[in-house]
């Protein structure tokens, strides 16, 4: 049973540090806590909407991220992207670690240059480690963004908040190197497949959206597919597709400055209604609503302004 | 007619330079910062890396700056203004004012920033706001801060010339431009300066015609005072750089050449001590009177009115 929700909630921080900028910016940490820090068992929660940052500074963290087991120890730095599942096993361990709306994300990449291509980055995750020099660079950043959220509110507090998380974001692609990646790679031939299919989704997804396309591209059945797709997301091959297609339109949607329109064309829909219906489906909200609601201009002036 | 402007010229030896980069003369030594970009200033080695300007004219900044001044007392002539500043107080100058410093107590503590106009249109653009030369010249903010909010800005500023002095890495004018957007959003909110948002699209080419538009009137409104010089400067037809304006600014092109013609001659009025006829002969008006009735129509008031309100 997979539950959607939010990967950290206030109930998960009885004596932890939490804070949260309107369901938009969560942090939590168990920095200045004394005696033993343990963190306690969650269940998998499927996560579709937050990019997902965690690091260890002592102890060691136990997570299973879409049916990988995985140790974070000390000083290693995991970001897990939208459209995986996260379980927590019980672990003791010092740790930060914050969730950012992936629109948001995407209005961070950007400004800071690094890529505007998330939904490339779906379905995986990235298990770094790093010196203890750069873990402290890092926890300072942290810490920045902390402060500014311990502050009693002032107008134009998520302009700042944003600029912050934009440093950790600079100073982060600025500090990794490629070498220092744990790599999860095995050489069965069941991931070799699975990594072909994302290929192809990255490809195809514009036009392609049935998992007989996907299976016969590979070569084989439509249910073996649809196994090993479940063994690495744990989502069969069709719940796959259509959330990598909704998060890369998504992504769309903002690049494109909010255009339904466009990017209905874009995305092959027959017409607008079709895609409307189909991304409702999926996300629970229809294209307009979620835009409404995840609107990255509500954050600059312009809106403030209207509404007084 | 070009003939009586050389000898007005000469009679009148400048009081003022304009676009001098004062910040990068050989004798300052910033404690931070990059050229062409942001410089930082700070007397915490002991001495007051400013001081070799103490003698220099005023002069006309083309940089925005950020001065917190924690200690001592400083006066300054902006734009022909004197304005005394003692402790715990935040002046925000931004571009296109005259300034010069008449008088600085020995005690004085300060730290600030400079940021060029490239920087800075950038920041404002990443926060959701308009910024225009034109529109904010002859402009500046001075309201004290208390300690806290002193603290507050103090530590980003450590944090951005910690960096700036650093090693270079791959994001590090995406880092340190982060920091100084919250610097900016903080200062807003001291002055509690009430912005004009951008409207529209920050990240297209109209925006890009909008500042480079701007940019050019700045420096050629005494000369070409019509749409059509601009946009054919620009390569596009006058009417699209009229509805681009439109699209950001709510105000067409011919609305800000005018302006600009009158912050020119406000200028000239107020800093230079021009007269009347030395203004209008200056900005290549034919006659007093019709400089007089462009004056009235723009804003309302005749200049010689504006004059006597402003001497008061």
């Amino acid at each position: 049973m997979i539950l959607k929700g939010d990967l950290i909630t206030k109930a998960d921080a009885q004596s932890a540090f939490f804070s949260s900028y309107e369901g938009k910016y969560t942090l939590m940490d168990n920095l200045d806590e004394r005696g033993e820090p343990i963190i306690h068992a969650r269940k998998e929660i499927y996560n579709s909407e937050y990019v997902y940052v965690t690091v260890v500074l002592r102890g060691t963290l136990h997570l299973i991220v879409s049916g990988t087991r995985i140790e974070l120890k000390a000083n290693e730095h995991l970001t897990v992207t939208p459209c995986m599942s996260v379980t927590i096993e019980e672990s003791r361990c010092v740790f930060f670690c914050f969730l950012t709306s992936s629109y948001l994300m995407a209005d961070i990449y950007k400004r800071t240059n690094v890529f505007n291509k998330l939904h490339y980055h779906a379905f995986k995750f990235r298990h770094i480690r790093l010196n203890p020099e750069k873990i402290a660079i890092l926890l300072e950043c942290y810490k920045r963004v902390k402060r500014e959220h311990q502050q009693p509110d002032y107008p134009r507090k998520e302009v700042v908040l944003r600029a912050y998380q934009s440093a950790y974001v600079a100073k982060f692609f600025s500090l990794i190197e490629d070498t220092e990646r744990v790599n999860y790679v095995t050489n069965s031939r069941q991931y070799a497949l699975f990594n072909e299919f994302l290929k192809l989704l990255n490809q195809h997804h514009k036009t392609e959206r049935s998992v007989q396309f996907y299976a016969n591209k590979l070569g084989i059945s439509p249910k073996y597919l649809s196994t090993i797709v479940f063994k690495f997301t744990g989502m069969t091959a069709s719940q796959s597709i259509d959330q990598y297609v909704v998060y890369a339109i998504k992504q769309t949607l903002y690049n494109n400055e909010y255009n339904i329109k466009k990017v209905s064309v874009e995305y092959n829909f027959q017409s607008q209604s079709f895609f409307g219906r189909y991304f409702k489906r999926i996300t629970g909200l229809s294209p307009n609503a979620y835009l409404k609601k995840n609107n990255i201009k509500s954050i600059n002036f312009v809106q403030q302004k209207k509404e007084n | 007619m070009p003939q009586s402007t050389t000898n007005q010229n000469m009679r009148h030896t400048p009081r003022f330079v304009e676009y001098v980069d004062i910040f990068s003369r050989e004798d300052i030594i910033p404690s931070a910062g990059s050229k062409d970009n942001i410089l930082l200033f700070d007397t915490f080695s002991g001495i007051n890396p400013l001081d070799p300007l103490k003698d220099t004219p005023p002069t006309k900044i083309y940089q925005s700056v950020s001065y917190y001044l924690m200690e001592g007392e400083i006066t300054f002539d902006i734009n022909g203004k004197e304005k005394t500043v003692t402790r715990s107080t935040l002046v925000n100058i931004m571009p296109e004012n005259i300034i010069k410093a008449t008088h600085v107590s020995p005690n004085i503590r300060y730290f600030m920033v400079v940021t060029y106009p490239k920087v800075s249109n950038q920041i404002f653009k990443e926060i959701g706001l308009t910024y225009s030369n034109a529109r904010l010249s002859l402009q500046h903010f001075i309201t004290p801060v208390d300690v806290q909010q002193m603290q507050d800005m103090l530590r980003i500023y450590t944090d951005i010339k910690r960096d700036l002095r650093g090693p270079d890495y791959e994001y590090k004018p995406e880092f340190i431009r982060c920091l100084l957007n919250s610097m900016m959003v903080k200062n807003i909110n001291i002055h509690q300066y009430d912005p004009l948002p951008l409207e529209g699209n920050s990240n297209s080419r109209q925006y890009d015609v909008y500042c480079r538009f701007l940019s050019l009137l700045n420096k050629h409104t005494v000369e070409h005072r019509t749409v059509r010089f601009y946009a054919e400067t620009l390569g596009i037809s006058s009417k699209y750089l009229s509805y681009v304006c439109t699209c950001y600014s709510k105000k067409n092109a011919s609305a800000w050449i005018d302006e600009a013609v009158i912050q020119k001659a406000k200028a000239m009025i107020l800093v230079h001590h021009y007269s009347l006829s030395e203004t209008s002969e200056s900005l290549q008006f034919p006659t007093v009177s019709s400089f007089s009735r462009f004056f009235k129509r723009i804003t309302g008031i005749t200049p010689r009115e504006f004059l006597r309100k402003e001497s008061k």
